[in-house]
């Protein structure tokens, strides 16, 4: 078999049976890997009324067929599960090299159901599977872990997904790593993982991804490398890492500060790419065979926290617990990226629930009784810092926080006004970028993403955010170069459309969305000719486009089945009625709001969704081989617009 | 023989989002199908122009113009 080991494991930690499943032919051709498969299995074995955290739900970590090979940056890994967050679909994706070891161990997914009885992690050794006792491990942070575990097996070179403290507490919004610093941040599997006492999955894997055609595949990989050498974002991300927007950002006012109140801040050049290279670069790092190699390393010289050590920063991670929450010195910055990584959190929904609760302590809504005495008043990064760990040990109001933004507005009894502030969709708050700035196509995956709020990198509408950069592209996809701009309704239905589909692609091969559709070195007829040389399939660009359409349509069939529709596809009222202030001279979008109404129905008509509930129609469904899901959906459709489901309000699942 | 006429192709070249409109065009005055509607959609306005021009609906002049500058170039191609 070319591309794929044709086979996936099934971990039950309830029976501790270790069941090794072939992928038929059609599976494979159907569903490609990754998030394809993962969202396949959830959607099948997990019903979307079931508790995230019972121990029938599943967690499933998915590579794709090219994982392992020399194309660009092929060791993703795509990790997916009922999210405890926003209690509907969920998935995230991390770089490292654990992807390609799962290949060469000779598995295309993991499923992981059931619980424990006590703390363990799963030893993978090509064909000898084994459940092993964690308990020694239980508490430990991820890079601690991680060492005890290549101790123990007596191998520096194995690689390990791993989860920290705040996975076992069960926050709902706890991340997975692997490699130690690489994270699967969001939608809070690290919590599903924790809830069956599963604390690692170390690899070593000794095999190859074999390859059909590989004259064919080398000289596309050969080709694409060369391109990768005169790319202009390749520069950018290479050079200041992903932090390069940082001062983009500020300039044209979608840098999220003090709970997108504000689009830019005099300070922000402060924790620009720019500086962190000057000041704490520690070393770069990339994920396997990637040709961009935007990972960063940061030792903090100075202050309070001289000495702290850490994999970062990314834009996402640091700038929830740094402007987003008033914080603008930039070692509390990679301190409190540090210190989330250690517990094993997301970053943007740890700054996204801290800022929230800073709205509500400045508007009156709670106060430093609810607090436990804490003064959650913007930039404090003493408190910052506390609540941090409060969070990840679910301590006093750290435990409120723990249940991410939307359900600790409930928690706290804040209703409606409560939940005007959480900025956030579908029960997941979104990251640091404000579509008022960075652009409307963008802001439509706030709306619409399959995984509640927080799609930036799911349908990341690339034409718009670094189309610039490729003049022409545009044109070439959308046939209009208008699109490039951010702030216009033009053209950015089908651009939604396009780019959804595409990600969707990219993420069922797990390359790094950075090396395509972000850069544009490698363009889907790129990524058609890698796939078909390492798999000997002979698949159109139609027919790949068509397999990330459904995808998609199977998550959002997964909301449906919830009664998550149209009435959801919204985003916060901030970015639709606050017109963007001035913060620094020369800002761009002063004044601008977001006109999501404007953009949806058109996109809908792309998607042949349902004008009335939102729902993937069925004929559509029934078009990508989806005759299943379209039953599921039959009785679903008038139960959604009824008087009673109307008057619901929906913040989480 | 123009595909669009006149006013249909100024309607499209004022509209903001112009592809599926040309598409639904296209396949109302017979040069698409059912397929070619959704192989379109799926893949992207290049790959349109491509096929108007190997079925010589379009000059090469006229696609390395609808291509450099975009579907107004391309309909207005479509219309004379
Ligand atoms: S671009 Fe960065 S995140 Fe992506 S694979 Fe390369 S190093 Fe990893």
């Amino acid at each position: 078999m070319y591309g794929w080991c044709g086979q996936r494991l099934r971990v039950d930690l309830s029976k501790g049976t270790i069941i090794k499943e072939p992928l038929s032919y059609e599976y494979r051709r159907k569903w490609i890997g990754g998030r394809g498969m993962n969202s396949e299995v959830i959607y099948r074995e997990v019903p979307p009324n079931l508790d995230p955290f019972d121990p029938d739900a599943r967690v499933c970590f998915g590579v794709g067929p090219i994982s392992g090979t020399a194309a660009p940056a092929s060791g993703r890994v795509t990790v997916s599960c009922k999210s405890p967050l926003t209690g509907g679909f969920g998935d995230s994706n991390m770089g490292g090299h654990w992807g390609a070891e799962l290949k060469y161990a000779g598995y295309d997914q993991i499923i992981v159901q059931g619980r424990a009885p006590k703390p363990v992690y799963i030893w993978i050794d090509d064909d000898n599977v084994e459940i092993r006792d964690a308990r020694h491990l239980w508490g430990k942070f991820p890079r601690e872990a991680d060492a005890m575990i290549k101790q123990e097996l007596g191998d520096e070179d194995i690689h390990i997904v791993v989860i920290g403290p705040a996975g076992e507490n069960l926050v709902r919004f706890a991340s997975t790593f692997n490699d130690v610093y690489r994270a699967a941040g969001r939608t809070g599997h690290g919590a599903v993982i924790g809830s069956k006492n599963l604390k690692a999955i170390a690899v070593r894997g000794s095999g190859t991804v074999k390859i059909a055609r590989p004259k064919e595949f080398f000289d596309v990989c050969n080709r694409l490398r060369q391109k990768f050498k005169t790319d202009p974002m390749r520069k950018f991300l290479y050079e200041i890492g992903s932090l390069s927007l940082i001062n983009v950002a500020n300039h044209d006012g979608w840098l999220s500060v003090n709970n997108f109140k504000q689009g830019a801040h005099p300070e922000a050049w402060r924790m620009s790419g720019e500086e962190h290279s000057k000041t704490v670069l520690k070393h770069r790092e990339g994920c396997f065979a990637c040709p961009i190699c935007c990972g960063r390393f940061t030792e903090i010289k100075e202050g309070k926290y001289a000495g702290e050590y850490g994999g970062g920063p990314e834009y996402e991670h640091s700038v929830p617990t740094g402007p987003r929450v008033g914080v603008f010195d930039p070692n509390a910055i990679w301190h409190n990226m540090i210190l989330t990584n250690n517990y094993g959190m997301d970053g943007i929904e740890t700054g996204g629930v801290i800022a929230t609760a800073m709205e509500w302590y400045e508007k009156g809504l709670i106060t430093s009784k609810d607090t436990g005495g804490l003064e959650l008043t913007w930039g404090n990064q003493e408190v910052v810092e506390k609540l941090i760990t409060m969070i990840a040990m679910r301590e006093g109001f750290g435990d409120v926080l723990a249940d991410g933004a939307s359900r600790a507005a409930d928690r706290l009894g804040l209703g409606d006004e409560g939940h005007k502030y959480t900025i956030a969709t579908r029960g997941m708050t979104l990251p640091g970028d404000d579509p008022r700035g960075l652009g409307f196509a963008y802001g439509v995956g706030f709306a619409i993403g399959t995984r509640g709020g927080c799609d930036h990198l799911r349908c990341l509408a690339s034409l718009e955010l670094s189309g610039f950069m490729y003049p022409g592209l545009n044109t070439k996809i959308l046939g209009d170069e208008r699109p490039v701009k951010p702030t216009t309704t033009v053209g950015k239905g089908y651009c939604c459309f396009y780019e959804e589909n595409q990600k969707a692609m990219v993420d069922c091969l797990n390359v790094c969305c950075f090396t395509t559709h972000w850069s544009y070195a490698v363009l889907t007829a790129d990524q058609v000719d890698y796939f078909n040389a390492v798999t000997g399939m002979d698949i159109t660009e139609e027919e790949f486009m068509e397999i990330g359409e459904r995808i998609v349509n199977l998550e959002r069939a997964y909301w449906a089945r919830l009664l998550s529709g149209k009435r959801e596809d919204t985003i916060p009222e901030r970015f639709q009625k606050e017109p963007m202030p001035k913060s620094v001279d020369g800002q761009t979008n002063v004044g601008y709001v977001f006109p999501v109404e404007k953009i949806l129905p058109g996109y809908y008509k792309y998607r042949d969704y349902d004008p009335d509930t939102g729902f993937p129609s069925e004929r559509r469904l029934k078009m990508l081989g989806l005759e299943d899901v379209a039953k599921d959906l039959a009785p679903l459709r008038a139960k959604y617009n009824s008087e009673s489901e109307k008057k619901k309000k929906k913040y989480y699942y | 023989m123009a595909v669009l006429t006149k006013a249909e192709a100024k309607r499209l070249s004022e509209l903001d989002d112009f592809y599926m409109p040309l598409l639904d065009s296209l396949k109302k005055a017979g040069v698409l199908d059912d397929a070619g509607h959704r192989r379109y959609m799926l893949t992207g306005y290049y790959r349109l122009v491509e096929y108007l021009y190997t079925k010589k609906l379009i000059s090469a002049k006229d696609a390395e113009a609808a291509l450099a500058e975009g579907f107004t170039a391309l309909v207005a191609s479509l219309s004379s």
